[in-house]
């Protein structure tokens, strides 16, 4: 968050100047060229403070996992919990358990990272509205599949596992939280 | 002209062509080479080793080694060497969407100032599925 606010505060700051300076020169309707610009900055703002402005009405969904540590064909359980800070409409809310591929490459002077993630297993609640105060409860079990492979973690290519919660507030941004699950490279059968 | 290097690998299964060793299990085998021209070796390494092909840049490590011999090879004279290497327990061989770890037996000749002779046979490192 730290970067994207001290580029979106350069970003908004330079534009400002730049507008306020055309403005002062005499530039007239030209000025009006740098309020693109000043919205850009206002956006990525906005953006870096969305998750604060977000858990204004609900809080961050927390997840707890029996293990951190898990074999090839083991169980465990997953239990998350979300409080609502004020009246809010649930339309849904998802627990999935997720194996990502990640890998990065360098492609001139940038760096970039594809992702492919699959769906191995989720469980979800039905659509609730709840009360200021209120707490949603919602537990399951996942199992990592007998022929998965297990957490690969280099620095150009990583194999990962994740429990991911989505939690869709009409009106209101997904809250998306996610905990990484390390599989390790042994057999639980 | 580079020497011939031949590596046989004994055991494990055959999946389609490629031997399939459990994590770590042992791999046996020998490797066989022959000069065209006399070889001063400060090692000859035999190696199980890992690396990553797909979308990212290459990841690689070694999961064993074994130094077969230092010395010198003359030109003609197969030299024969056998090699016990134990595979680690991980990372398991995977093929996915961007990812894809690839196993091998490499034996590479150690020479002063050239550049090292070598040759690799792909294995599988996982569990069987059956």
């Amino acid at each position: 968050m730290g970067c994207i606010l001290g580029f979106a505060l350069f970003w908004l700051g330079f534009s400002v100047l730049w507008t306020v300076m055309a403005w002062r020169s005499g530039a007239g309707l030209g000025a009006l060229f740098g309020i693109p610009f000043i919205l850009i900055g206002i956006v990525m703002i906005v953006g870096a403070f969305w998750r604060t402005i977000a858990s204004v009405k609900v809080a961050p969904p927390a997840i707890h996992v029996s293990k951190e540590r898990v074999r090839i064909g083991e169980n465990f359980s997953v239990t998350y919990e979300q409080s609502f800070r004020m009246p809010s409409e649930v339309l849904d809310s998802k627990v999935e358990l997720i194996f990502r591929e990640s890998a990065t490459y360098q492609q001139g002077t940038d760096t970039r990272t594809d992702t492919h993630e699959e769906v191995i297993d989720f469980f979800e609640s039905p659509a609730k509205r709840f009360e200021r105060g209120e707490k949603s409860h919602e537990s399951g079990t996942f199992e990592i599949p007998k022929d998965a492979m297990h957490t690969f973690n280099q620095s150009k290519n990583k194999l990962q596992w994740f429990v991911r919660v989505d939690v869709d507030v009409q009106g209101w941004p997904d809250m998306v939280e996610e905990y990484e699950i390390q599989v390790l490279p042994e057999r639980m059968f | 002209m580079a020497p011939e290097i031949e590596i046989t690998i004994r055991g494990g299964d055959d999946v389609g062509g490629v031997r399939r060793f459990d994590p770590e299990g042992g791999i046996q085998g020998s490797v066989r080479i022959t000069p065209d021209s006399d070889l001063k070796c400060k090692h000859i390494f035999v190696r199980a080793r890992w690396y990553t092909e797909g979308r990212g840049d290459k990841d690689e490590g070694v999961g064993a080694e074994q130094d077969l011999f230092q010395g010198e090879l003359r030109a003609d004279v197969p030299a024969y060497y056998r090699y016990h290497l134990k595979l680690p327990q991980e990372p398991w061989s995977y093929a996915g969407r961007y990812v894809n770890i690839i196993w091998e037996v490499e034996a590479s000749i150690d020479l002063t100032w050239a550049r090292d002779p070598r040759a690799s046979e792909l294995i599988i490192m996982a569990y069987s599925r059956k």
